[in-house]
């Protein structure tokens, strides 16, 4: 299965028995060749966790000015 | 049955273009001319023709279609040849103009269903739109006719053969302009007609076969040869003698022909005609009827519709 979203210029279409709108993202089955008017949608990759840079110290004052 | 058929603007004139916008159709009648050439070389008593040998061919037709506002912009914009479109969101209105396309070509499939169940793909590459008919009746649907000239038919027993089926892209609402929508205009004066048609024939060279390197079997891309001859009839009860008199000074007025179905759905043909009508004739005692064949002077489509792009 693959996921295509629609770019093409028509107010609406029909793909795989659903009404797409652009933007709209369908599932077609594998091998099947579509046009210019979609384009694959990227499965989304798992994002790295990423260490929050801890603040420097020494450098800020608190509400007081201290 | 099963049967489709989608276009694509190709990138390459003749080079396959994945079909993305399928239209409904109503008939089809695309077909492959083979090109043969028959050798007059006399042999001996040989009594039978020489077998002709096919040396490749081009391909002629229509397509009818219900003529609908949406997804029919793209036949429009290669009807006429220029296109501007404008508007940040639906509805998008679509002015197209005579102009030339140069080297710009549609992918046609159409899928053909044999009694095996099969839908096969027929695709036709290359094509370019000759002409086209727009006709509307009282009490009926607006028809439309598109006349094709193209390279080369594609299929699974050609060579080389056809791609297969492209997925079906229907626009989600497709729906057909009928009499109710119609209206026309002429001289600034709406004018009531029982039926009218539209004719649109683009002057091009079809069938130019030339040596080149490549695909000398196939057709070169059809080219402007000519003017353009558009035109059309109106038909109508014989009111007075003010359209008459149209046809009969010479004078050139301004006709519009809208079919609104809407903000969203609306199609403007409009421009200076001349009218070349014949008199009205009492043919029993029936009313009277007036026939007002014209020719486009100028012209100019403006469709409306949701579709981001002709």
């Amino acid at each position: 299965m693959g996921s295509f979203r629609y770019v093409g210029p028509l107010a609406s279409v029909v793909m795989a028995g659903e009404v797409v709108e652009p933007g709209g993202v369908v599932e077609v089955v594998d091998g099947v060749v579509l046009s210019a008017d979609w384009e694959p949608v990227d499965k989304p990759e798992p994002v790295e966790q990423v260490e929050p840079t801890p603040a420097k110290a020494g450098r800020g004052k608190n509400k007081d000015g201290e | 049955m099963c049967s489709s058929i989608g276009y694509a603007r190709e990138v390459t004139a003749g080079t396959y273009a994945v079909p993305s916008r399928h239209i409904e159709h109503v008939k089809e009648a695309l077909k492959f001319e083979p090109k043969t050439v028959v050798s007059k070389g006399i042999r001996g008593c040989r009594e039978m023709m020489p077998a002709p040998v096919q040396v490749g061919g081009s391909v002629k037709g229509s397509v009818s279609h219900e003529l609908a506002p949406q997804a029919t912009g793209l036949l429009f914009e290669h009807l006429f040849g220029a296109v501007a479109t404008t508007g940040a969101a639906a509805p998008y209105t679509h002015v197209f103009t005579v102009g030339e396309k140069v080297e710009e070509t549609l992918t046609v499939q159409v899928a053909k269903p044999s009694t095996n169940g099969v839908a096969n793909p027929f695709t036709y590459v290359g094509m370019q739109v000759v002409g086209a008919t727009i006709g509307a009746k009282a009490g009926e649907i607006v028809q439309s006719d598109w006349e094709f000239a193209g390279a080369n038919e594609l299929s699974s027993v050609s060579t080389p053969a056809g791609p297969v089926l492209a997925p079906l892209n229907y626009a989600g609402l497709y729906v057909p302009f009928t009499f109710v929508d119609g209206s026309v205009s002429v001289a600034g004066s709406a004018y009531e007609v029982d039926d009218l048609s539209l004719s649109f024939k683009n002057a091009l060279r079809t069938d130019h076969f030339t040596m080149r390197a490549g695909a000398p079997g196939t057709p070169d891309v059809a080219r402007r040869n000519g003017q353009r001859d558009y035109g059309g009839s109106l038909s109508s009860d014989f009111f007075d003698m003010v359209a008459y008199g149209l046809f009969r000074n010479g004078t050139h007025a301004a006709l519009s022909v809208v079919f609104d179905a809407g903000p969203a759905a609306k199609l403007t043909i409009e421009g200076d005609v001349l009218f070349a009508g014949t008199s009205p004739t009492v043919d029993g005692i029936d009313i009277l009827k007036q026939s007002l064949p014209f020719r486009w002077l100028s012209v100019t489509a403006t469709l409306v519709n949701g579709d981001s792009a002709p």
